[in-house]
Order: structure tokens, then C-alpha cells, then sequence
């Protein structure tokens, strides 16, 4: 005991410190934020947009500066090694994008900004706590940390009843969510005696050979993978486990929309895979077939409703639950290829999704149009550079060459071919034709001038247009969409330099 | 002492929990019953960290009792803000974001 | 060995309940039974019931009893920290410390933000 404290104090401090120092730079700079906001005297301007700004990116920094390190701290807790690395930076894009696009959009609605920017900092933080933890107890710790601040971010808009609806849905069902969380950790840490994932890990294949494990060992560990399967389930939206997912994006504002769709989400992939690739062992249960039905299930359900939408924020809801089944398959195809492939899969999701919700806020901003996608209809005349762009992610999303969203479902489906997973290939090809269908409908609503009011443009009438664009779009939407739409070529056109990037983080994976 | 009695006696619990959640309709049952979900995992962890003479599941027990109170401060806050657009916490009410 | 030293508990479990069934029980069997206003009022120590007990009440009992529950619960690391606390010595003191001042950071701003006070 003494001797591990003596450690501990000698050298471990240090490097549990610089294990979290890209999460430390987050809440370090979420509190800062939170009490500046205390003080009256400041003019309530730009200042907690600005601070967070600059804490996101001396995080990146950070990361980067770290970036080829594999630290180990607080008692083996957390670590920091090469998948954060890749997953840290699309969750820090992911949350950078997000503070960009709300400046407008949230002064909009008269709200304490200090408290919007510090949640949402805090909620980039728990993310980045939750990929890089590799114990039990910081696994549900940072769960909670992350869920609790999207809780209050999406019932923020004070006195809105859908606002307020989404954020009670998506507290109740999160809510459950843990429950099965920590309760499949009970059963896996009655199997094992382990609360440490690697201490799992070599419990189940070094410790005693595979077929040693007794009965009664098995099936606690199956009841208790699967309930600790379920509990992810909900927080990656798949399919039985999705109920929240339409309704909270729906109510929530559209910038924690675009936060929860595009950080909780990468958040909760790559946790799963850092989980799934060290303690699922299909030994003891066949996990590929239950991520084979659930793959199928949520692809084909989130298409299917999303046909049926008429508003924006919930089309694009379903879509993200479609989407979901996509990264699933990449997991299922299983191996290095396979969470590459995902890896990558998830950055290019980043951008194309936040891309996609920052134009659905500018047209918001405007009130041009409402989230009925029939007011879209003749606005790509009106608009053309937003409109054009919109296309682009959409077609993005559709998974059109040229746009990353095509060398996503690219990779990952040739990793499920290389595992032979015929028909699941077949299934989400159909998908993917489905899905094309609805995202380039919104499209052809955007250039059909048949609309009536459409008729009325003229070109006195569209210098007026742009004098409105100019004093509603600002310029930090305007380097959002940039950023995206950067981000969503390079990624189409150049994967190879962020696939080398994927497959050096996933190698870290099996250095346990 | 047989420790599948303990998690038998924690999985009741626990699906008493659950159901509370799926089937009743006032919000503050709802909570208790949440509550109800994360106690039965407590009870499994301190049956089993005994059981196998260990302290790592009762430290477990610490943070999830901690985790629970901080979600009930925001699951009252919620519920207030709820009661004060419609005047009631019935459930049922949450019915503005369908499909 | 278990067992027995739950026997105990079992048998004041049965004499509570025995107990109170039988006091309850008993003054009801016994007892004389009479009726007027004045039982069925509510009782306040003793002093005579002003208004009507179903008020509503002030919204910051609530908000006070939201902080209440947040830092009592925070409290619970205290305890098995002093259980410890010889063998951790100085290092376990710091780490309490820095958890007791963010903890403090937090007091200090619902204090700022005037949720504290009455009016």
C-alpha cells in the first residue's frame, strides 16, 4: 500500500496529470468561463464565446503535443494512447464547430450566455474523459458528467414546452440508459473480480486459458456484456434503444442538436469499440450476430421513418440513427481494418452532420424557413451559395462520391466484405438507395421553382435577400460551414492521410 | 452464502425499477423508480465485493450514490420547469414531439 | 455462523412488529372511543392550528433543498477518506483539499448567483 503511494507520489502525479491535460484545459476553461459570467459589471458581450473558443483549441494543442505518447494515470483509470488521439480531435471539431455556430443563433433567444458556452465545454470534456477511460467506474463517472450537462443544455431554451419535453425524454431514457450501464457492470465485475477493462481483458484470455472459464463465470459475463451492451445501445442510438433520439433533437436547440449528434455520438462509438475490442469475448456469447441484427434493424428503421418526415431536425434525427447502423458494420466487419474504417467513418460524420445543422440554422436565423422541409422549397434560388452547400452535405450524407460520406461507407463496407458479411452488405447497399432517395428529395424541394411565393423573386428583391444574409449570417457561422465543407471534400478526395491517421490509433487498441 | 441469491434479489429490484419507468405516469415515480434501478445495482455490488472480500465494487457504490443524487437535482429541476408550462406532472402530457 | 448473526435482527424485527400491533391493538380494545372536532385537528405542539396546513410553499425550500442534497451526498467521500486518512497521510490530505475547494467553487457560485437568499 505504502510502496504504490510512495510511486504514486514520485512519478505517477505527473503523468496522471498529463494523462487528462487536454480534458483539464477544457473544464480548467469551462470554469473560467462559468465565473466570469458571475461578474455584472462585464458587459455581457463576446467574452465566453471567445474564451471557449481558445480553451478548445489549446486543446487540440495539447493533443497534438501529446500526440505520440501512451500515458497511463490515476491508478490505470484513464489513459491517454493513440485512439484518443484520433477520437479527441473530432470530438474537439465536433464541440469547436458547435461554439462557432451558436453565437447568433443563442443571443437569439436571450439566455445567461455564460452558462451555455461552460455546458457545453463541460460536455466536450466528459466525451473526452469517457473515450479515454479504461475502468468500470470512470466509464459510468464520465457517462453521467457528459449526459448530465446535455440534460440541461437541451431544456436551456427557459419557458419553450418542447425544449423543456425534450430535455425530461431525454433525462428519463438516459436515465434508464446507466441503470442497464451499471448494472451490467455488476454482473461482469461479479464474473471477473475486475473493474479495470485490461484487468478484464486478461482475466478472460491469459489468466485462465478460454475454455477454463467455469459455467456459472459465463453466464454472468453474457448477462452482463449484454446489459452493459444495452446501456451503450441507448447512447449510440440504435435502433430499439433510439426512442429519445428524434424527440430530444427535435426540442433541443439546434446548436446542442448538432453537439449531441455529432460529439455524444463519436463519444459513444469509440468507447464501445475500446470496450468491444477488449472484453466482449465471443466465447462466451456471439456478439456479432446481436451487432448483425441490431445493425440491420437500426439502418432500416431510421430510413424508413426518415422517408416519412416532414420536419428538418427530425429527418436529420432519423438519418443520424441510420447512420449509426453504417459505423455498426464497420465494428462487425471486426479487426484493425474494421475500427479504422469506423474511426474514420465517425470524423467524416462530424463534419457533413455539423455542416448540415449549421445551415439549418442559418435558414432558422433568417426565418426564411421553418424545420417544415416544404418551406424549403425555391429557396436555392433565393440563397444560392447556402442552398448549394446544404445540397453538398446532404449529398454527403447520402454518401455520393467526391464527399467523405462516400469513402466512409467505402471503407466500412469493404471491412464487413472482408469478414464475409454478404448480407449485410446487400441490406445496407439497399439502405444506402433508400436513404439517397430522401436526402436528395430535400434537395430537388430546394430548386423546384413551381413553389407560389418563389415566383416573386426579383432582382430588387434579392439585394434586399442579401443585406439580410449579411446582417444574420455571422461570420463564425460562415467559417463553420467553411470548415465543413473543407473538411468534407479533403476527406472525400484525400482519405488516405486520415486513414493512415484512424489505423495508427486503433493499433494502440491491442498494446494493452 | 450463495451470491446468486444476492443478484436475484437485485435483479427484482431492478426490473421493479424498470417497469416503474415504462408503465407509471407520475414524473416523481418515475424518478423514484430510477432511483429504484441504480439502488438494485448498488445492492449487487456490495453483495459481490463482499462476496469475493474485494473494496473496489463498495468505492463503485460511493460514486453511483453520489452520480444518483446530482441526476435527482436536475430530474427536480426539470420536473419544475415541466409543472410550471403545464400544470401537472403527469407523463401523458409530454406529448408535443411525436414522430 | 452467517446465519446466526442475523438471529438478532430477526427476532427484534418480529418484538417491533409484535409491539406495535399490540399497543395499537390494545388501546383500541381497551380505550374508550370518543369523537369531537378538536381530534381531528391537526396537531402543532400543542399550540392552536392558524390557517389551512395544505399551503404551497416557497419555492427556495425547494432550491435550498436541491443544494442540501448535492453537498450532503459530496460529504460521503468524506467517510471512508477518513477511514484512511493515517495511511494516505499527506498526499490523501491534498487530494481532499483540492476536492473541498471545487466543492467550494461551486457554493461560491450559487452564492454569487443569489440563489441563497430570501427575497
Amino acid at each position: 500500500m505504502l510502496n504504490t503511494l510512495q510511486i504514486y507520489n514520485n512519478y505517477l502525479v505527473e503523468r496522471s496529470l498529463l494523462s487528462v491535460m487536454p480534458e483539464l484545459v477544457i473544464v480548467i476553461f469551462a470554469f473560467i468561463v462559468l465565473f466570469l459570467g458571475l461578474f455584472r459589471k462585464l458587459p455581457d458581450n463576446d467574452n465566453s464565446y471567445y474564451l471557449s473558443l481558445i480553451g478548445i483549441v489549446f486543446s487540440i494543442l495539447y493533443v497534438l503535443m501529446l500526440s505520440n505518447q501512451n500515458i497511463n494515470g490515476f491508478f490505470g483509470s484513464v489513459v491517454f494512447d493513440g485512439m484518443d488521439v484520433f477520437v479527441f480531435i473530432a470530438i474537439l471539431f465536433a464541440g469547436l464547430l458547435t461554439i462557432l455556430m451558436s453565437k447568433k443563433y443563442i443571443e437569439m433567444f436571450n439566455l445567461p450566455l455564460a452558462e451555455y458556452y461552460s455546458l457545453i465545454l463541460f460536455t466536450v470534456a466528459g466525451m473526452m474523459l469517457l473515450v479515454s477511460s479504461v475502468n468500470l467506474i470512470m466509464i459510468f463517472l464520465s457517462i453521467e458528467f457528459m449526459s448530465i450537462s446535455a440534460y440541461i443544455l437541451t431544456g436551456y431554451i427557459k419557458g419553450n414546452t418542447r425544449s423543456t419535453e425534450a430535455a425530461l425524454k431525454y433525462f428519463i431514457l438516459g436515465s434508464f440508459a446507466s441503470a442497464f450501464l451499471i448494472f451490467g457492470s455488476v454482473f461482469i465485475y461479479a464474473a471477473t473480480g475486475h473493474l479495470n477493462i485490461y484487468n478484464i481483458h486478461n482475466f478472460l484470455y491469459t489468466g485462465s486459458s478460454n475454455s477454463g472459464l467455469s459455467a456459472s463465470i459465463r453466464d454472468y459475463l453474457s448477462i452482463g456484456l449484454i446489459l452493459f451492451l444495452i446501456g451503450l445501445a441507448f447512447k449510440m442510438s440504435l435502433f430499439p434503444f433510439h426512442a429519445w433520439t428524434p424527440d430530444s433533437y427535435d426540442g433541443a436547440p439546434t446548436t446542442v442538436t448538432n453537439l449531441m449528434a455529432t460529439g455524444i455520438k463519436v463519444a459513444a462509438f469509440a468507447i464501445f469499440i475500446r470496450v468491444f475490442s477488449s472484453i466482449f469475448d465471443s466465447s462466451v456469447f456471439n456478439f456479432y450476430n446481436i451487432l448483425w441484427i441490431l445493425s440491420v434493424l437500426t439502418m432500416t428503421f431510421g430510413n424508413l421513418a426518415a422517408l416519412l418526415q416532414t420536419n428538418i431536425k427530425r429527418l436529420l434525427a432519423y438519418s443520424s440513427i441510420a447512420q449509426a447502423g453504417y459505423m455498426l458494420i464497420g465494428i462487425i466487419g471486426g479487426g484493425h481494418y474494421g475500427y479504422t474504417a469506423t474511426l474514420f467513418y465517425l470524423l467524416s460524420y462530424v463534419f457533413m452532420t455539423a455542416g448540415a445543422f449549421a445551415i439549418v440554422i442559418v435558414f432558422e436565423n433568417l426565418n426564411i424557413a421553418s424545420f417544415d422541409i416544404k418551406s424549403y422549397s425555391g429557396i436555392g434560388y433565393k440563397y444560392p451559395l447556402i442552398s448549394a452547400s446544404m445540397s453538398f452535405f446532404l449529398l454527403a450524407l447520402a454518401g455520393i462520391p467526391v464527399t467523405s460520406g462516400f469513402m466512409g461507407k467505402f471503407y466500412v463496407f469493404s471491412a464487413a466484405i472482408k469478414s464475409n458479411y454478404d448480407w449485410l452488405i446487400f441490406i445496407a447497399l439497399l439502405n444506402s438507395a433508400l436513404a439517397a432517395f430522401y436526402y436528395i428529395k430535400i434537395i430537388v424541394r430546394m430548386y423546384m421553382i413551381s413553389n407560389g411565393d418563389a415566383d416573386q423573386v426579383e432582382l430588387g428583391e434579392s439585394s434586399a435577400n442579401m443585406t439580410a444574409i449579411a446582417a444574420n449570417i455571422t461570420p463564425s457561422l460562415i467559417i463553420t460551414i467553411i470548415i465543413s465543407l473543407i473538411f468534407t471534400l479533403l476527406l472525400g478526395i484525400y482519405p488516405q492521410m486520415f486513414i493512415h491517421f484512424a489505423s495508427q490509433s486503433v493499433t494502440s487498441l491491442w498494446k494493452i | 452464502m450463495d451470491i446468486n441469491a444476492y443478484l436475484i434479489v437485485a435483479g427484482i429490484l431492478f426490473s421493479i425499477g424498470g417497469l416503474g419507468v415504462l408503465i407509471r405516469k407520475n414524473l416523481i415515480v418515475v424518478f423514484m423508480s430510477l432511483e429504484l434501478m441504480f439502488n438494485a445495482a448498488n445492492l449487487g455490488f456490495v453483495a459481490v465485493s463482499g462476496y469475493l472480500n474485494l473494496i473496489s465494487g463498495d468505492i463503485f457504490v460511493i460514486f453511483v450514490m453520489v452520480v444518483a443524487a446530482a441526476e435527482a437535482a436536475i430530474a427536480l429541476g426539470i420536473a419544475i420547469a415541466f409543472y410550471r408550462e403545464k400544470g401537472t406532472i403527469n407523463i401523458d402530457k409530454a406529448n408535443e414531439l411525436k414522430w | 455462523m452467517a446465519e446466526n448473526s442475523f438471529l438478532p435482527i430477526l427476532i427484534i424485527l418480529i418484538l417491533a412488529i409484535v409491539f406495535a400491533f399490540a399497543t395499537v391493538g390494545l388501546s383500541a380494545f381497551l380505550g374508550k372511543n370518543t369523537y369531537e372536532k378538536g381530534k381531528l385537528k391537526p396537531y402543532e405542539c400543542g399550540v392552536e392550528p392558524v390557517g389551512n396546513p395544505h399551503i404551497r410553499f416557497d419555492i427556495k425550500f425547494y432550491l435550498i433543498a436541491i443544494f442540501f442534497l448535492l453537498f450532503d451526498i459530496e460529504a460521503l467521500f468524506l467517510f471512508p477518506w477518513a477511514a484512511v486518512f493515517i495511511k494516505l497521510g499527506l498526499f490523501g490530505f491534498v487530494e481532499m483539499f483540492l476536492f473541498i475547494v471545487i466543492l467550494l467553487l461551486g457554493l461560491i457560485y450559487i452564492w454569487k448567483k443569489g440563489a441563497l437568499e430570501w427575497d
